[in-house]
């Protein structure tokens, strides 16, 4: 049974497949805004004056302020002229990319933990629900190029879910976005497992590094990928058709497991660092939320660097 | 140890070969998904000796091939060797009598130890079990035991089974000599024996006949088992402890310097445990009492007594119908019924108490309650009413014994009347009068300073007669005696006469019942039959005759039904048992024609017990070299073990494999095959059934869970729930008003209330039932049952009517009172059943109107209304009145609702009347407390007084 979810490459497969993400999607949107409920209490807005199309306050004119900045309509209800601010919009542009490969598909205990793809739509959504709590613009970005996201009011969750959705349905998704041309500055959260090639994911951060686009990697992982908690004589198999493996004593192999693992981990980090991205590490046992948290901080202490 | 089958041992080559095989084949791995493999690529394993199993689980497969083959191949350990005396051929003595049941097991296994050893040396067996197997051959010549192979005599003794009677050692003796002299050469004898002496008169001979045989044949062993107790179950042959102490049996038994506990199972016709009782059996004793305190009923109801954990005919005690105790009813006519010596209760009581269930009392009392016999003294039927009560009772099938006197000897005018009426009328005379034949006026006095016959003895009893073969005593005479009648059926309706033909008892059918006289007095003043031990014979058969049981004392013969095999176990009788004459019954010893059992058809059922005959057990005298069966052990077949065990590793190994596959235990499959493996499990100890036979585990008794009523933790006054919602309420609020006035002005304390159903509530809680009368009363029997039952056992109603029915009321009565259309007939109505006594108005000198305060009248809710409760002198329970009856409506009066306000208002009115409702509450509930107390208190300055002088 795990198998045959694994090996997706018949795209009426595929298709179930998307309508199984599709079931679960309004119970992930309402998880998603909830824990971004939990996490924007500790986060500030921008709420002040700036560049922008809102309106935000009027205030008396100054002498010397460019007439046209006054509101004349404003200033006629009074004997003094009336300046009329708007506020402060950034228009930085996130974007986000789930994987959604075979090797996504998986998890180790059916009962007690999430697949990795939903754990990493989850914490899309949530961090795009948060984000549009600070008024950040949100798209979600595909193998052909940021998507079309579903027209029509709602949150935005929601509208990012059903593109997923529609993602879902397509044939042999890549595991890590191709080197598309994103506006300058803009910013990329990739939630993936980062099961690919080190060069595949190199090149990419090179790219992106290359654009001024900073990147912000999610690795997610299984705890059993971590831990290995298999023990005696065991074949296993991979879920991207790559050739099987049969071991013996699994148990005397944890500990070199484990610092292959960690080694990896490291590898990938330093990779992401030196292009001046940041790597998360998530385990699908951990909370949603405080990784949400600490991702928005990143995010955050990441864009106001940036600015200053 | 040696094998039946060495030739399966060749299959241990295969050995090495398994090993070779374990070590090439590893075990399959398990599948596991795992994303992250490219990692696991670059592990290197350290060693790749995994792929084959661990040494341990080698080990452990080789050690389960080896257990199967070798339990296959069947191996034997020989028994301890049994230093058997003597050579050639071996005689072996197997008591199997009564007392080998207990040990049978034991007993055989030696057996077997010797026959093995015999076997092993080559020698032959013959094997003699002393109890006959059947009848005796009509020529009475002792046949030629077969001579055997040890494996032929062992199948024999496999088929023998303990008998249910005592072994013919004078028998074994002459087979013994014919032995000898048919195969002179006789190496040894071997003798099992029970160890308890032959019973009875000739036990003595024929075991000295025995030791004499034995000891002229060949050298002796000996063999008794120390650990063997036999038993015997024997009917009680003292009348006086019999009912009373509930001794149902005598426990017979060897002395041993221990005192032991023996459990004893009563069972009943269906086989069920009736009850089980401990005896316990005191250091140097040979016997004990076994007494089953069981209610009457449930007594009658034991079919069989039996030893617990030693099934055996010996120590299993079937009960006959003549072990009963009949429930009889002794009407007690007045109180010196009792005096010794001259009370006409006093030889009747000692007569029927060790054979029968005694009841007295009144009449009424005793009609109300289940019996099938009524036996009426002198004078106690005096009265027209009750005469015609006690005719009902016998109508529906009842048996009255009459006793005659004085009364009925001077009863010269009724006898007179009943002389002039027609004869055509004799059926209703019975019914009216009570007597079987009709009498002559006086008394016949015969013997005495003026008379010249002398006092008659009795004649034999005629065939029709229930005392048919009774024996008669030749000093039992009759001096005097009411005479009856001539008329022509005179004879037919005769039980027994005296030698002049005059008749002695009478009897009349009357409905389904019958009236049965005797015609001399219960005491010894006119005859002395009463003192005699037929009076009581005669009586018990009259008991018996009444309850449908003939059992004839004759010599007619009583075919066995059901007998006893040597295990106790009643079944149908072998073929070759013969009936027996019933008045042998008692003296002869159970044989193989007459095995112990019951005889005869349902109605004249007898049983035969072991017991019967034997009334003490002494040790038989040792012959030749004794010993022990200690070390005799037959040979042993460990290999149902040794598969077992073979079975079990590879149980363990099947699981440990699925554990390293990777299957839980919690799947179903597993679970499936889990199962199977558990089934396979089960298998080993049947097998070891055949080796070594297990105790049969005895049921737990099962455990009463019953909770306590809560009636019975406190004292709680009830009422009698109408139906009427409003009447019950006043009722509930009444008793609690009274109940919490009770608990405030005296020293009882009363729970609150509790509203019952007579009949299906249980009413023993209760000492004081209050039962509103409404116009539309009703009762069942049953209800008027539960409420008799009630008022018989102490208890005391309060009967209100509350209000009078203006239809009946009379003009002279002057108090206020309610109207209460239809409780007069109501009244009527429900209490038609019950036992009310004679009845009389309550006034301020009976017990009730002192036993707490000193009460003048005694209203309720209206007052001046008269009271009545029994009259004085005239009630059984101690004269304290089992009712209180009235109209005052004392519910209404006493009642508090919650708010503590009393809500009816008392007609005429004032405190004055409401306090002595409750003062009159108070001292009917002291008073159904306490009964007579106050009465006794009267009397104290008189005993004072008398004290003083």
């Amino acid at each position: 049974m795990r198998t045959a979810d694994t090996h997706t490459s018949e795209p009426a497969l595929l298709a179930t497949e998307a309508d199984r993400l599709a079931a679960p999607l309004p119970a992930l949107v309402m998880e998603a805004e909830r824990i971004a409920a939990t996490v924007a209490t500790g986060l500030h807005g921008r709420r002040r004056a700036g560049p922008g199309e809102t309106f935000w306050q009027f205030r008396p004119a100054l002498p010397g302020e460019s007439v046209s900045r006054i509101d004349w309509r404003q200033s006629a209800r009074s004997h003094r002229a009336q300046a009329r601010e708007t506020e402060a919009e950034n228009a930085q542009t996130i974007y986000l990319w789930c994987d959604l490969s075979p090797s996504m598909f998986w998890r180790s205990d059916t009962r007690a933990l999430p697949l990795k793809r939903d754990r990493a739509i989850l914490l899309l959504l949530g961090l795009a629900s948060l984000l549009e709590r600070s008024d950040e613009r949100v798209r979600l970005l595909t193998p052909q190029g940021p998507a079309m996201l579903p027209p029509g009011a709602g949150r935005i969750a929601m509208r990012i879910g059903l593109a997923l959705e529609t993602l879902a349905r397509q044939d042999s998704l890549p595991a890590l976005p191709a080197a598309i041309a994103l506006p300058r500055h803009a910013r990329l959260i990739v939630a993936s497992d980062l099961l690919c090639p080190d060069q595949d994911l190199d090149a990419l951060l090179r790219g992106l590094a290359g654009n001024g686009i900073g990147a912000h990697l999610i690795q997610i992982h299984d705890p059993a990928e971590r831990a290995l908690p298999w023990s005696g004589r065991v074949r296993f198999e991979g879920t991207e058709g790559e050739p099987s493996i049969t071991l013996p004593r699994v148990e005397t192999l944890r500990e070199d497991y484990g610092k292959l693992f960690d080694e990896r981990v490291r590898k990938l980090r330093m990779l992401a660092d030196r292009c001046g991205h940041t790597l998360l590490t998530h385990s699908t046992d951990m909370s949603a939320a405080s990784t949400l948290l600490t991702l928005g901080t990143s995010l955050q202490s990441h864009r106001t660097g940036g600015r200053a | 140890m040696f094998f039946q089958f060495p030739a399966l041992l060749g299959a241990l080559l295969v050995l090495p070969g398994i090993w070779w095989l374990l070590r090439a084949w590893p075990p399959a791995p398990r599948t596991q998904v795992f994303p992250p493999i490219a990692l696991l690529t670059r592990l290197k394993p350290a060693h790749d000796d995994a792929a084959t199993p661990p040494l341990w689980l080698l080990l452990l497969r080789l050690a389960a091939v080896t257990l199967l083959i070798l339990g296959l191949a069947i191996p034997v350990i020989p028994g301890r060797p049994v230093p058997l005396p003597g050579s050639g051929t071996l005689v072996v003595l197997m008591d199997n009598g009564l007392f080998s049941a207990a040990d049978w097991p034991a007993r055989t296994a030696a057996a077997h130890a010797v026959l093995d050893a015999a076997g092993h040396a080559g020698r032959k067996i013959v094997l003699l079990p002393t109890a006959p197997n059947g009848p005796a051959s009509p020529t009475n010549e002792p046949l030629l035991p077969p001579v055997l192979s040890a494996e032929e005599a062992s199948h024999r003794l496999d088929a023998l089974r303990p008998a249910p009677w005592a072994p013919d050692r004078a028998r074994i003796a002459a087979t013994l000599r014919t032995l000898m002299a048919a195969h002179a050469p006789i190496g040894a004898v071997i003798y099992f024996d029970d160890g308890v002496a032959t019973p009875g008169k000739e036990g003595a001979v024929a075991d000295r006949t025995l030791a004499a045989a034995l000891a002229a044949t060949a050298p002796i062993q000996d063999i008794r088992f120390p650990d063997s107790q036999p038993m015997v179950l024997t009917g009680t042959h003292t009348p006086d402890e019999g009912a009373d102490s509930g001794v149902m049996a005598q426990l017979i038994t060897l002395p041993q310097a221990m005192s032991r506990h023996v459990r004893i199972r009563a069972h009943g016709q269906d086989g069920g445990t009736l009850a089980v009782t401990d005896v316990t059996i005191p250091a140097d004793a040979t016997s004990a009492p076994v007494s089953v305190a069981l209610p009457t009923i449930t007594r009658n109801r034991v079919d069989l007594l039996s030893v617990d954990a030693t099934p055996s005919a010996a120590a299993t005690l079937l009960l006959d119908e003549g072990d009963r105790l009949r429930p009889v009813g002794l009407v007690s006519a007045s109180a010196s019924g009792d005096t010794p010596l001259v009370g006409t209760q006093f030889y009747l009581r000692r007569a029927l108490t060790p054979t029968a269930d005694l009841h007295t009392g009144t009449v009424a009392s005793l009609v109300s309650q289940p019996l099938s016999v009524l036996i009426a003294p002198d004078g106690s039927l005096t009265d027209g009413e009750t005469r015609k009560r006690v005719a009902d009772w016998v109508r529906k099938g009842g048996t009255l014994i009459r006793f005659a006197g004085r009364t009925l000897a001077g009863n010269e005018d009724s006898a007179s009347e009943t002389d002039d009426a027609d004869s055509s009328t004799q059926k209703n005379d019975v019914a009216t009068t009570l007597l079987p034949v009709s009498l002559m006026p006086t008394a016949r006095q015969l013997g005495g300073a003026m008379s010249w016959g002398k006092p008659q003895p009795l004649t034999a009893f005629p065939e029709t007669s229930p005392f048919h073969g009774l024996p008669i005593p030749k000093d039992v005479t009759v001096s005097r005696q009411v005479l009856a009648r001539p008329a022509p059926d005179l004879d037919s309706r005769t039980w027994a006469r005296l030698a002049d033909g005059t008749p002695l008892v009478t009897h009349t059918p009357l409905g389904k019942g019958e009236v049965v006289l005797f015609h001399v007095t219960p005491t010894a003043d006119w005859s002395n039959l009463p003192l005699s031990g037929l009076f009581v014979a005669m009586l018990e058969r009259l008991v018996n005759h009444a309850s449908g049981v003939d059992a004839p004392a004759d010599t007619a013969i009583l075919p066995p039904v059901l007998s006893l095999d040597g295990d106790g176990a009643l079944g149908p009788p072998p073929p070759f048992a013969r009936g027996l004459a019933a008045n042998l019954f008692g003296s002869t010893p159970p044989s193989p024609e007459h095995p112990p059992g019951l005889y005869g058809s349902r109605s004249a059922r007898r049983a035969l017990n072991v017991g019967d005959t034997i009334h003490t057990l002494s040790v038989l005298p040792a012959v030749g070299v004794s010993a022990t069966p200690a070390g005799h052990q037959p040979d042993r077949y460990p290999g149902p073990w040794l598969l077992a065990l073979g079975l079990l590793l590879l149980l363990i190994d099947a699981i440990w494999t699925w554990q390293l596959r990777g299957f839980s235990l919690g799947r179903s499959s597993t679970r499936a095959s889990l199962l199977v493996l558990l089934l396979v499990a089960q298998i080993p100890p049947a097998f070891a059934q055949d080796a070594v036979p297990l105790p049969q585990p005895s049921p737990p008794p099962s455990q009463i869970t019953e909770p306590v009523p809560q009636a019975a933790l406190e004292t709680r006054l009830a009422y009698v729930l109408t139906g009427n919602a409003e009447v019950d309420s006043v009722s509930r609020e009444g008793l609690q008003g009274l109940s919490d006035y009770v608990n405030a002005r005296t020293s009882a304390v009363l729970g609150h209330p509790d509203g019952v159903r007579p009949g299906k509530d249980d009413l023993a809680y209760y000492p004081l039932l209050y039962w509103p009368i409404t116009p539309d009363a009703h009762v069942t029997p049953a209800e008027t049952a539960a409420l008799s039952t009630f008022m018989a056992r102490g208890g005391m109603i309060v009967i209100d009517t509350q209000g009078v029915d203006p239809d009946t009321a009379r003009n002279d009565e002057t108090g206020f009172s309610g109207d209460a259309p239809g409780s007069t007939a109501a009244l009527r109505r429900v209490t038609a059943g019950l036992p009310i006594p004679a009845l009389a108005r309550l006034d301020d000198h009976h017990v009730l109107s002192h036993t707490f305060y000193l009460l003048h009248a005694f209203p309720g809710r209206y007052a001046g209304q008269p009271v009545w409760v029994a009259r004085e002198g005239e009630a059984e329970n101690d004269d304290v009145s089992p009712v209180i009856i009235g109209s005052a409506d004392w519910a209404h009066a006493w009642a508090v609702d919650q708010n503590g306000d009393t809500r009816f208002a008392v007609l005429p009115g004032g405190d004055e009347q409401r306090r002595t409702a409750y003062r009159f509450g108070v001292n009917a509930v002291i008073y159904a407390l306490t009964g007579n107390y106050k009465a006794d208190q009267v009397h104290v300055p008189a005993i004072l007084r008398r004290l003083g002088e």
